[in-house]
C-alpha cells in the first residue's frame, strides 16, 4: 500500500511552487541576460561613436585647408586666373566626394560668382552676408536644400579688405560616411548639428535622448556629433542565449525537484522506521517497568512462604532426629500448605508474564480483577491502605486477552495506590465491576489527591508522568490495551481522588445468555 | 540459654515456624504479631533478645527498633528482612542491631546470632550486677567519707585533703581507713575506678 503510494507521488507533476520557483527563475535569468546585453550594446556604441568622432574631426581640420588653399589661388589668380580656381577646386572636390560645392563670390558684385558642383543661386546673397561677418573665423550654415550638407563661408583675403566671399557645401552624410558597419545596423542613429543648434543631418525626432553627444574637435567646425540606438527586445534578448537561460534553469531545477523529494522520501521512510522502533520500545519498556517493579513485590511475597518453609523442614529435622514422629508429621502438613501458598504466588507470576501473541478468547473480568488484587495486596497492606473489590455474583463475560486486560487492572490499582500513599488520611482504593446492557464497566477509583487539571488533556499520552520515577507508560499502554479489546478506558467524574473507567463490550455469548 | 527471645513478625506462617524451630532447640520464644501488640506487652516482659521483621504495616521494624533505642531499652536486637537492602541494613546496624539476616533465615545463622545476643544480654547483665553492687558499698559511706573518697579519686594526697578539709591529716587517715574497710580495698585506682562507676549511676 505504501509503495504505490510513493510511485503516485514520484510519476506526480510538480507541484505549484516548484511551478511558480521556476517561473521566477527564469524571469530572474532573461532579466540578467537583458541588463547584460543592454551593457554590452552601450559599450559598444560608445565606442564606435568615438571612432566616428576621431575621423570626422579629422576631416573638419581638412576642409580648413582648403579653404586656405583655395582663398590664396582666388586672391593671386584675380579674375585673370578663374580656369585655375576652377581646375583646383574640381581635383579637390574628384578627392574628397563629401565636398560637394564650392563658390567663389565676388563681394564688389562686379564680377560673377564662380560655381563649382552643386549650387543654390540664391545662396550667393547668403555667401556674401555672411563673408562680410565673418571675422577670422569662418561662419558655418545650414546648405537650405538637399542633400542634407553645411555650408563654411570664409572671406578671402581673411582680412577687412576682403574681396571674396568663399563657401564649401559638406555633404553631412559623407562627412560621417566610414568603414564600420556599426551604422548599418537597424536602431543605430547619428545627428551633426550646427553649435548654434540648427540640426543638418538626422535629428532630435530620429535619436531621442542621444547616447553620445560630443562637438567635433575642430577650432572652426565645432559641429555637434550625436549618436544613439534604439534597444530592440530581439537586441536585448538574444533568443538562443534565452533558450539556453531557460534551458539550464529547467535543467537545475528539476534536479533540484528530485533531490528534495529523494531526500523527503528518505526522510519520511527514516521518520517511519523510528515511529515503529518507539512503538516497540513503548510496550517494551512498559512491560519491563511493570515486571520490574512487580518482580520486587514477588520477590517479598515468595520470601514469606520461603521462610516459614526453611524454618519448619529445618525444626522437623531435629525432631525427627530425636525421634518425634507425631510432631513431625504435622509440620509436614504446614510444609506442604507453605509450599501451595509459594506455587500459587509463582502461578500468578507466570500468568502474567506469558510470552506470546495477542490471544482472544472468552474471560471472566472478575478473574483478571481477582489477579490484579493479589497481586498488588502486598503493596495494598504495605500502604496500610484498603483495596475494596466489588464484583457481582455472576460472571462478566468480555472477549479479550486476558493477560493484556490482567495488565490494565493491574495498572490502574497499581496508580490508585501509589495515587494514595501521597494522602494522609484514609488511604482505600476501590474497585468496583458491573454488567450493564451491552457491556461491562469496571471502576478504578482511589481517595489520592486526583489529576490536576493540566495533566488532564495529556493524561493517555506516551511519556508525560506526574510521577519523579514514573515512564508515563502505564496509562498509554493500558489504554492501547483495553481498545484493543473493543473497548474504552477513560477519566470519569469523581467526587475526590480519580476514578478511570474500563469498559469493555459483553461477549455476544452472555449477550444472548441475557436475552 | 536462659532469656527469652521475642520475635515480631507480621505473617503468621512465618511467626509459627521460626517459633517451632527455635522452641525445638530450647529457646524460649514469645512471638507477637505487630510492634503495637509488643509495645503493649512489653512493660510485663524480661529482658530478652529481639527479632524483628523489617517491612510490616504501620510501624516497620526499623521504626520499633528505633523507639526502642530511644526509650533507653538496650536489649540485643536481630533485623530480618525479604529484601536485604543496603539502606535498610545499614540503618538496623546504626540503631544498634547485632545482626541483620535476610529471608528466608538458615537456623544455624539465626541461632549464631540469638547466642550472640543472648552472650550481649549476659555481659549486660552483669555489668548491672557489678554496678548496683558498687553502688551498694557506696552507699554504705557516710557523707564525710564520701567526700574523701570524691577527693581522693581526685588525686589529693593525705596532706592536701587535710588542709582542704581543716582537719588534721591524722583524722583524713583514719577516714580512709574506714572507706577501705567498706569497699573492701585502699588502692587509690581502685577506689578512683568505683568512684566513677558509682558517680555515673548516680
Amino acid at each position: 500500500m505504501k509503495t504505490k503510494n510513493i510511485s503516485i507521488q514520484g510519476r506526480a507533476p510538480l507541484s505549484r511552487a516548484w511551478v511558480a520557483s521556476w517561473l521566477l527563475a527564469c524571469c530572474t535569468a532573461v532579466a540578467v541576460v537583458a541588463l547584460w546585453e543592454h551593457r554590452a550594446q552601450l559599450s559598444e556604441i560608445t565606442v564606435e561613436s568615438e571612432r566616428l568622432h576621431a575621423v570626422a574631426s579629422q576631416r573638419a581640420d581638412q576642409h580648413d585647408a582648403h579653404l586656405t588653399a583655395l582663398s590664396a589661388i582666388a586672391v593671386a589668380g584675380g579674375e585673370q586666373r578663374r580656369d585655375l580656381f576652377r581646375e583646383v577646386s574640381g581635383a579637390i572636390m574628384r578627392f574628397y566626394p563629401r565636398i560637394i560645392g564650392i563658390s567663389l563670390v565676388s563681394l564688389q558684385g562686379d564680377v560673377d560668382a564662380l560655381d563649382i558642383g552643386t549650387f543654390d543661386t540664391e545662396a550667393h546673397g547668403l555667401i556674401r552676408e555672411a563673408a562680410q561677418e565673418s571675422s577670422a573665423s569662418p561662419v558655418l550654415l545650414r546648405y537650405p536644400s538637399e542633400p542634407p550638407a553645411y555650408m563654411i563661408f570664409k572671406r578671402s583675403p581673411n582680412t577687412e579688405v576682403a574681396r571674396y566671399g568663399l563657401a564649401l557645401v559638406i555633404d553631412a552624410a559623407a562627412l560621417l560616411d566610414g568603414d564600420s558597419a556599426f551604422w548599418a545596423r537597424r536602431g543605430t542613429a547619428r545627428g551633426l548639428t550646427l553649435p548654434d543648434g540648427t540640426a543638418i543631418l538626422g535629428g532630435g525626432a530620429d535619436l531621442g535622448s542621444p547616447q553620445y553627444a560630443r562637438a567635433l574637435a575642430s577650432n572652426t567646425q565645432p559641429l555637434r556629433l550625436e549618436t544613439g540606438t534604439t534597444l530592440t527586445a530581439a537586441d536585448l534578448l538574444p533568443a538562443g542565449m534565452i533558450a539556453l537561460m531557460i534551458a539550464g534553469v529547467t535543467l537545475v531545477t528539476l534536479v533540484l525537484h528530485a533531490t528534495t523529494r529523494q531526500w523527503a522520501r528518505v526522510r519520511a521512510a527514516e521518520r517511519r522506521a523510528e515511529l515503529s522502533g518507539l512503538e516497540t520500545r513503548l510496550s517494551h519498556a512498559s512491560r519491563v517497568n511493570a515486571l520490574g517493579e512487580m518482580a520486587s513485590g514477588m520477590a517479598h511475597e515468595l520470601t514469606q512462604p520461603l521462610t516459614a518453609i526453611l524454618a519448619q523442614a529445618q525444626a522437623a529435622r531435629r525432631l525427627a532426629a530425636r525421634g518425634d514422629g507425631e510432631r513431625v508429621a504435622g509440620i509436614l502438613e504446614d510444609l506442604i500448605g507453605q509450599t501451595r501458598r509459594a506455587s500459587a504466588i509463582l502461578e500468578r507470576l507466570r500468568t502474567w508474564t506469558r510470552p506470546g501473541e495477542h490471544k482472544t478468547e472468552l474471560i471472566d473480568l472478575r478473574e483478571c480483577i481477582r489477579v490484579a488484587e493479589t497481586l498488588l495486596a502486598g503493596q495494598a497492606s504495605q500502604l496500610d491502605a484498603r483495596l475494596a473489590v466489588v464484583v457481582p455474583p455472576s460472571p462478566l463475560l468480555v472477549v479479550g486477552d486476558r493477560v493484556e486486560l490482567e495488565q490494565v487492572l493491574f495498572n490502574l490499582i497499581r496508580n490508585a495506590l501509589d495515587a494514595v500513599a501521597e494522602t494522609v488520611g484514609a488511604r482505600k482504593v476501590a474497585v468496583d465491576a458491573a454488567q450493564l446492557t451491552d457491556q461491562v464497566v469496571i471502576d478504578v477509583s482511589d481517595t489520592g489527591p486526583g489529576v490536576q487539571p493540566d495533566v488532564r488533556d495529556r493524561l493517555f499520552t506516551p511519556f508525560v508522568t506526574t510521577r519523579e520515577k514514573g515512564t508515563g507508560l502505564g496509562l498509554a499502554l493500558s489504554q492501547r490495551l483495553v481498545e484493543r479489546a473493543g473497548g474504552d478506558l477513560t477519566l470519569v467524574e469523581a467526587r475526590e481522588g480519580a476514578r478511570f473507567r474500563v469498559s469493555l463490550p459483553l461477549a455476544h455469548a452472555a449477550r444472548e445468555a441475557a436475552s | 540459654m536462659t532469656a527469652p527471645v521475642y520475635l515480631v513478625d507480621d505473617d503468621e506462617a512465618v511467626r509459627d515456624a521460626l517459633s517451632l524451630l527455635l522452641s525445638t532447640v530450647g529457646i524460649d520464644v514469645r512471638a507477637f504479631p505487630g510492634p503495637e501488640d509488643f509495645l503493649l506487652t512489653l512493660p510485663k516482659l524480661d529482658p530478652g533478645c529481639l527479632i524483628l521483621d523489617i517491612r510490616m504495616p504501620a510501624i516497620s521494624g526499623l521504626k520499633l527498633q528505633e523507639r526502642l533505642v530511644a526509650s533507653g531499652l538496650a536489649w540485643p536486637t536481630v533485623v530480618i528482612s525479604g529484601h536485604g537492602d543496603i539502606e535498610a541494613c545499614r540503618k538496623a546496624f546504626r540503631n544498634g542491631a547485632i545482626d541483620f539476616l535476610s529471608k528466608p533465615v538458615d537456623e544455624q545463622d539465626l541461632i549464631d546470632a540469638i547466642q550472640k545476643g543472648q552472650a550481649a544480654l549476659d555481659r549486660l547483665a552483669s555489668l548491672e550486677a557489678e554496678r548496683r553492687e558498687t553502688l551498694t558499698l557506696i552507699s554504705g559511706l557516710t557523707p564525710r567519707e564520701r567526700e574523701i573518697l570524691s577527693l581522693v579519686a581526685r588525686g589529693f594526697a593525705t596532706r592536701e585533703i587535710a588542709g582542704a578539709l581543716d582537719v588534721s591529716p591524722r583524722t583524713v587517715e583514719s577516714h580512709r581507713a574506714a572507706i577501705g574497710a567498706k569497699l573492701g580495698t585502699t588502692s587509690p585506682a581502685e577506689l578512683t575506678r568505683l568512684w566513677i562507676e558509682a558517680e555515673g549511676a548516680l
